[in-house]
């Protein structure tokens, strides 16, 4: 009987011993559960940079959404080769449109990794944590959050002058996903999405850095230049040329980290003249390199190297815009090529490295403050030297002849004037369909209808959300 | 005193006739099959307790008295009785295999159980139908052994997978393989190659390819779920239970040698042009359709066809030595298989050793170790992947014209050309594993014991190819490494008790944990300055460094009660609480169960008056069990690293998987009724089961709206029936002295519906469904899984010449699209089955195995190439029969159709072109074999069997005449539960003929 007892007993110790359910819980190797992510600060911070590297996307500041802004508007003749975008470049674009899908879904992807980094990194115990790193790192994904928000906003949602953007906007998602429930919300009104980019903005900015060593991080990662030259385009898409005048002055103010290039040469350089670019490197590729697709790709021509794909030729009316005075620097930095069928156009080379994709994406110039500024003050005191003089920077750098106080007899002449620069100047960099739309222009010069308000300028909300989200049903886009 | 005499006298009387006559019998048992000798029988004289036991030459010797009867007895044969008349001291008798199987013990997860009182749905497959085939993997042979054993070689390719289904597929996207289980250790099943060696949806390698057939005594299938659900989470795919072979107690060694060689060839190849076909038809077809310029081809071609295939030879050594005595038993084996397939650069070597051995210490304490070891070598082609590399494709695929070498004998563009490629490039892929288990049992009181038993399942995998610089500018060599080592310890109570005289019990309860790691390490460059240099190392650019591992765990605890009333009534209950690391914190443990229920109708007295029926038993199941082969980690939320999550040259984390915590096994309940009989003196055996198998919770990709941050998660969803027959019929069909015919038939009738799919993609009529393959297979709800959906080709209009197609509502078009497509039928063969045959004359043995598949349509996509006259490829023999007048049958439309031409000659386009019947009937094997006699066999001294044979593997096949494909098996994605019956170039099967020797030492 004691024998039979010292078996049993051995056979429960074996099986106790091994039955511990912990063994269970193994972890993966390749990637690290989402609890463990937001554990220390450095691992924040490349949860931080995974934010950042999702916007390389060719969907999100990768080329695409900005090709789709040139050709939706008139500098940008898309040949259209590819039929999804082709559906975009004629305005009958479907709702199962496949590429416009991705596009929201991307977007949304990297707007969710910077929602983690906003509501986790606050709760990180971490005694080596510095203070102010985890303050700036949740203030850069609030800037990333904003920048996300903003070019949806832009493209699915009607300017705000239409209704004063009461029109509705985007799904206005703000927490992370813990993936159990899944939350289904209707769209916010263009109102409410600005109102939670300039939230975003105005809380970033006291705690985002000056700069950083690094050239690539100081014009990769957001900065408070960054935050105020985001507002500053902000108020002026709103309107709201106060402000827009001084966040842009912020920037031009702050000379020790941002001062106008004296040339072109600056694009994929990581100069001063950068405020935010994405950074994009050689072994970017899965992201917007030749796979893909990428800024290059599109500006190229086909006979440029194996990716150029010929997709954003320049307009007719582009060139002629440069052929109202001759001898544009900014003209001279373009070539002749093949689009995607074959036909020779003119094709910009602000993107030249066809081969590995590699241009960073100039979201914001100092250039652009330039612009902001100028634009805002004649909107709000009509004609000023400080605009002229501002304009002048840009178009002696151009090798034009400067502007004074007597070449223009109205505020509404000189803010076409400087529509038009901005518009020779921010070419290929995804500017030109916001600036038609919110100055009451239509998007196409010879097709009057295509103007703020009107149906289809802007993208249908996919119908794989509307499929997927109950809140979301009845709240289409006019006209799709 | 009076009564000691009287006990004295009576005992002297008793004695005195054995003292008279007492005699000593002696003689040999053998197999009334094989003739070979049986060691181990019992042997007693009824109505006496002497006894004898044959020895390992069949020879006894025990002492009888006068006429006695004689009782021969020995467990899986026939016990026969013989009168020993007075006088005779000499016996030969030959036992029967006992074909009612039913004394015979069957194995069963975690134990065994008497065939007769099993209420589990299982086949068996013993030695005799397993050994001598020249097959690589041993669930090859399987095809037409077991009803409801769907079992399809992927490809002729040697060492890879195969589609095994054990009735119906039970998963879409998880793992469909059953689980494999050699003495009590459960495979490692992953997948180990890479692209390199065929695309990730080429079938990988075959989980059992470092088993010796020869090495193995039984193989079960475990196909209800009263017999699966023991395995709980892992058998919803069915389970194949191994049993090695283990030595005896009959005190004498047995050696056994057993040798083969043999020729391969292909079954059949594609029919294509030759030369001159091909030259005539460009310049008379090919030019007048697309307005192409004639071409002066050269005076002769290539014959690309000849050039990549071969005769392969095959050879195999089988060493093994098997005895023991009361104490110990030992099974020693090794062996030795080189074959060489009918595609050049493909070869595979294999080398097995295996020992097991058992201890019984005292009464009390018995244990033992089984331990296997391999080693294999292949030479690997790239499969479906890129054309100009598989040799198999460019034969079939390249121009008669394309040249191979120029006028010096050098290669033309080594790059673009397949025997500069197998000539110049290698290609390596080898395998070492190490499986085995060790195990003690102590018997604790009568009836109970206690069991430990600790298994490994080590395997290592290597690939190694170096692409010549000739072949590619700079070179290329790569490297992986996979490892995927496992243990498994199971610690079990098992307790037997008849009770008050009718009752019998068993119990069993198990406490087991088992674990695996996998590893892999890749490496890769290019950049040679030749090709001596081999390896990685000596590349100028390192393109590959990589390394990743992971790890799996399960827990379970295991259950088993089995009682059975007056042999009559039988009940058995089984339960498994399965833990697993791959499941959702919320589901981490899954219980699974079944119960089951038997009568013995042959036992009631009502019974014993229908005479021919000898045995007759009713049996039903219902039990749920699982699927675990889903990813690991696949419920967890990540982050990953690596240049998606990268930026600015600093490293980055980004979310890549959503969690979730409900993640879960799927789930098949599945309901088995079964009845089966022997009649006519066990003569005929008679199986019927009908099944009905409801699997839900499948696992599926599923849309999440964009605004989690995730497109698609990972969720139970899906849910799927298979409902069937299985029949097995089994019979002496003739017996007499010296010929005798057994045969059996397996059926497996099946029929599959998907019955939910997520809404994530619907077609046309707004049925959701889940894509399968480029040609277009797919599941669709409300229809079978592995359902294609077609554009309906008709074919050529013999009035015009035209390709013609049926529109969506069956009106002719010759301008179809996508939105007429229908579907156009499944690849799940709606019968597969086997028609086995063995005749004994004398000492000779003849087998005919047939297998068949009925109902299944195949989707061979070499025909969008081999009819497409708008590339540069060689083109199908059948091209040859064009339209040339109205009135015409021709294959290919006229060379003038205007609406073929518009249509940009769609006539290859993917539609039913390209579909066929692949209902088929194959002589899978024919043997015949030839046992030296027993005069002979003695003069030796050493041998005590014989056999000669010659062996032929899929010598006939019979297809539809429609069937235009080289083999109707085919499986192009393996085991991939949602694309079968697909071809891209398959290699066919091997048409093998082998000459072989058993002899038993």
């Amino acid at each position: 009987m004691k024998h039979i007892f010292i078996c049993l007993l051995a056979g429960l110790t074996v099986t106790v011993f091994f039955s511990c359910s912990d063994r269970l819980d193994l972890q993966p190797e390749q990637s690290i559960p989402t609890g463990d992510v937001f554990i220390s600060g450095s691992s924040a911070l490349s949860a931080l940079y995974g934010v950042y590297s999702r916007s390389q996307r060719l969907e999100v500041f990768g080329g695409q959404p900005q090709l789709i802004a040139e050709f939706m508007s008139d500098n940008v003749n898309y040949p259209g080769s590819n039929s999804l975008l082709a559906e975009i470049n004629t305005f009958s674009t479907s709702t199962s449109n496949n590429l416009v899908s991705e596009l929201w879904r991307i977007n949304y992807d990297a707007i969710l990794g910077a929602n983690a980094v906003i509501d986790r990194v606050p709760g990180i115990v971490d005694p080596l944590f510095a203070e102010s790193d985890r303050r700036m790192y949740v203030a850069e994904a609030k800037f990333m959050r904003a920048i996300l928000y903003f070019q949806l906003v832009n493209l699915f949602g009607q300017p705000y002058q239409v209704e004063n953007g009461a029109r509705q906007g985007v799904q206005l998602v703000t927490a992370s996903f813990d993936g159990s429930t899944i939350v289904y919300p209707g769209r916010s009104t263009v109102n409410e999405v600005h109102k939670q980019i300039e939230k975003d903005l105005l809380e970033a900015l006291p705690d985002l850095a000056d700069t950083f060593t690094d050239p690539a991080l100081a014009r990769g990662r957001a900065t408070k230049g960054a935050a105020n030259a985001l507002l500053s385009r902000l108020y002026l898409y709103r309107g709201e040329w106060d402000k827009a005048a001084t966040y842009a002055k912020a920037v031009l103010d702050a000379t020790t980290y941002y001062t106008l290039a004296p040339n072109y040469s600056f694009y994929d350089g990581n100069t001063k003249e950068d405020v935010f670019s994405i950074q994009n490197t050689d072994s970017d590729n899965a992201q917007t390199g030749t796979n893909l697709g990428s800024w290059s790709s599109y500006y190229r021509p086909t006979d440029a190297g194996i990716a150029g794909k010929g997709e954003g030729p320049f307009t007719s009316d582009l060139i002629q815009a440069f052929g109202q005075e001759p001898g544009d620097l900014r003209y001279a930095m373009s070539d002749i090529g093949k689009d995607a069928n074959g036909v020779v156009s003119r094709f910009s080379l602000k993107y030249p490295n066809v081969t590995t994709g590699k241009d960073n994406g100039p979201l914001i110039r100092v250039t652009e403050m330039v612009l902001n500024r100028a634009e805002a003050l004649v909107s709000l005191n009509g004609i000023n030297q400080e605009s002229i003089d501002l304009i002048n920077n840009l178009r002696v750098r151009a090798g034009l002849i400067a502007w004074n106080i007597n070449t223009f007899t109205s505020g509404d002449d000189l803010i076409t004037a400087i529509l038009n620069e901005r518009r020779k100047e921010l070419c290929f960099e995804g500017h030109r369909r916001m600036d038609l739309l919110r100055r009451g222009y239509s998007l196409r010069a010879g097709d009057p209808d295509k103007k703020a308000g009107a149906d289809k300028i802007i993208l249908p909300i996919p119908q794989r959300e509307i499929d997927l989200s109950p809140a979301l049903k009845g709240q289409q886009n006019p006209g799709y | 005193m009076k009564k000691g005499v009287f006990l004295y006298l009576l005992s002297v009387i008793y004695m005195l006739p054995l003292i008279a006559q007492v005699r000593t019998l002696t003689g040999k048992v053998t197999s009334d099959s094989s003739g070979t000798p049986l060691p181990g029988v019992t042997i007693f004289i009824k109505g006496a307790t002497s006894r004898a036991v044959t020895t390992e030459d069949g020879t006894f010797s025990i002492s009888v008295a006068g006429t006695q009867e004689v009782v021969f007895s020995m467990l899986g044969y026939a016990n026969k009785q013989v009168k020993v008349e007075a006088g005779v001291t000499s016996l030969n008798v030959r036992l029967k295999v006992d074909q009612s199987k039913l004394s015979e013990v069957v194995i069963v997860g975690y134990g065994q159980q008497k065939q007769r009182y099993t209420t589990e749905a299982v086949s068996v497959l013993k030695s005799d139908v397993i050994q001598n085939i020249p097959a690589i993997g041993p669930q090859q042979l399987l095809q037409g052994q077991a009803a409801g054993v769907q079992m399809t070689n992927s490809s002729g390719l040697l060492g890879g997978s195969a589609l095994l289904r054990i009735r119906g597929a039970a998963s879409i996207s998880a793992d469909g393989q059953p689980l494999f289980v050699i003495d009590d250790v459960p495979m490692n099943s992953g997948s180990y190659s890479t692209p390199h060696g065929g695309s990730s949806v080429t079938p990988g390698l075959n989980p059992l390819l470092e088993i010796n057939p020869n090495d193995i005594e039984s193989i079960t299938i475990l196909k209800d779920a009263a017999a699966a659900a023991i395995y709980g989470s892992r058998g919803s795919n069915g389970v194949v239970l191994i049993k090695t072979k283990s030595g005896t107690t009959a005190n004498k060694t047995k050696v056994q040698l057993d040798y083969y060689t043999g020729w391969i060839k292909p079954t059949k190849t594609l029919d294509v042009m030759n030369a001159e076909e091909y030259r005539t038809f460009y310049n008379d077809y090919i030019t007048k359709a697309t307005g192409k310029p004639a071409v002066a081809f050269p005076a002769k071609g290539f014959d690309w066809t000849d050039a990549v295939n071969r005769t392969g030879k095959t050879s195999n050594y089988s060493l093994s030595a098997s005895g023991g005595n009361d104490k110990t038993k030992f099974f020693a084996g090794g062996s030795y298989l080189s074959q060489e397939s009918f595609v050049i650069g493909n070869d595979l070597k294999k080398l097995t050793g295996r020992l097991n051995l058992d201890h019984t210490m005292n009464k009390n304490v018995h244990f033992g170790v089984n331990f296997s070891t391999a080693y294999t070598n292949m030479n690997r082609i790239p499969v479906e992947t890129s054309d100009a590399n598989n040799p198999y494709i460019a034969g079939a695929m390249n121009s008669p014209f394309k040249p191979a070498y120029d006028s010096l004998g050098q290669y033309v563009t080594p790059s673009n050309n397949a025997l500069a490629i197998i000539g110049l490039s290698s290609n390596k892929y080898y395998t070492r594993r190490n499986t085995g288990n060790a195990y003690a049992t102590i018997n604790i009181i009568d009836g109970l014991s206690i069991k430990s038993d600790w298994g490994i399942d080590q395997l290592n995998t290597e690939e190694r190819y170096r692409i010549s610089t000739k072949v590619t500018t700079g070179g290329v060599a790569g490297r992986t490494l996979w490892q995927d080592h496992k243990w498994v310890n199971t610690n079990s109570l098992h307790y037997e008790r008849n009770f008050a005289q009718h009752h019998h019990m068993e119990l069993l309860a198990a406490h087991s944990f088992e674990t695996s790691r996998y590893d892999d390490i890749r490496v890769g460059g290019t950049g040679f300055i030749s090709d001596n240099l081999v390896n990685t190392g000596s590349a100028a650019v390192a393109t590959t460094t990589s390394a990743t591992g992971q790890e799996w765990a399960l827990e379970s605890y295991i259950f088993r009660g089995n009682y059975r009333y007056q042999d009559k009534y039988l009940a058995e209950v089984s339960l498994r609480r399965d833990g697993s690391s791959r499941f959702g914190s919320n589901k981490r443990y899954g219980n699974f169960w079944a119960v089951s229920g038997g009568w013995v109708i042959s036992q009631e007295q009502f019974m014993r008056e229908v005479s021919f029926i000898d045995y007759l038993k009713l049996t039903a199941s219902y039990g749920v069990t699982g699927n675990d082969g889903l990813p690991n980690y696949t419920y967890l939320g990540l982050y990953s690293g690596g240049t998606s999550a990268n930026y600015a040259g600093q490293p980055g984390l980004r979310p890549t998987q959503a969690p979730n915590a409900n993640l879960s096994w799927e789930e098949t309940s599945q309901m088995d009724i079964s009845l089966t009989a022997n009649v006519l003196s066990n003569r005929v055996q008679l199986s019927i089961d009908y099944y009905n198998k409801n699997t839900k919770d499948l696992l599926l990709s599923v849309a999440y709206p964009s605004t989690t941050g995730f497109g698609f998660a990972n969720i139970n969803v899906g849910k799927m029936r298979n409902s069937g027959v299985d029949l097995q019929i089994t019979g002496v069909a003739i017996q007499k002295r010296n010929f005798e015919w057994t045969t059996s038939l397996t059926a497996g009738f099946l029929k599959n519906k998907v019955t939910s799919l997520p809404p994530v993609f619907k077609d046309e009529e707004g049925r959701n469904y889940v894509a399968g393959s480029n040609n277009g297979q797919r599941a669709v709800e409300g229809y079978s899984l592995n359902s294609y959906y077609l554009i309906r080709y008709k074919g050529i209009n013999s009035a015009t010449g035209d390709p013609e197609w049926y529109a969506k509502d069956g009106t002719v078009t010759t301008a179809p699209t996508d939105n007429d497509r229908v579907i156009a039928g499944n690849a799940i063969p709606k019968v597969t089955g086997g028609f086995n045959n063995t005749f004994r004359y004398k000492n000779f043995d003849l087998g005919v195995n047939f297998y068949f598949s009925y109902g299944n349509k195949l989707f061979l996509s070499e025909f969008r190439i081999l009819d497409d006259i708008t590339g540069t490829t060689n083109l199908s023999k059948d091209m040859l029969q064009y339209w040339k007048k109205p009135g015409d049958k021709a294959f290919a439309p006229s060379a003038t159709s205007t609406s073929w031409q518009s249509g940009k000659f769609k006539q290859s386009g993917l539609s039913t072109e390209q579909l066929f019947d692949g209902s088929y009937l194959r002589l899978k094997t024919l043997t015949l074999g030839y046992h030296l006699p027993e005069k002979l066999i003695s003069s030796t001294h050493v041998l005590s069997s014989a056999r000669i044979y010659v062996l032929g593997q899929n010598l006939w096949t019979a297809t539809k005449k429609e069937f235009r494909g080289a083999d109707p098996e085919v499986s192009r994605y393996g085991s991939f539960g949602l694309v079968a019956g697909e071809s891209y170039f398959t290699i066919p099967q091997p048409k093998t003929i082998t000459v072989g020797v058993n002899l038993v030492f």
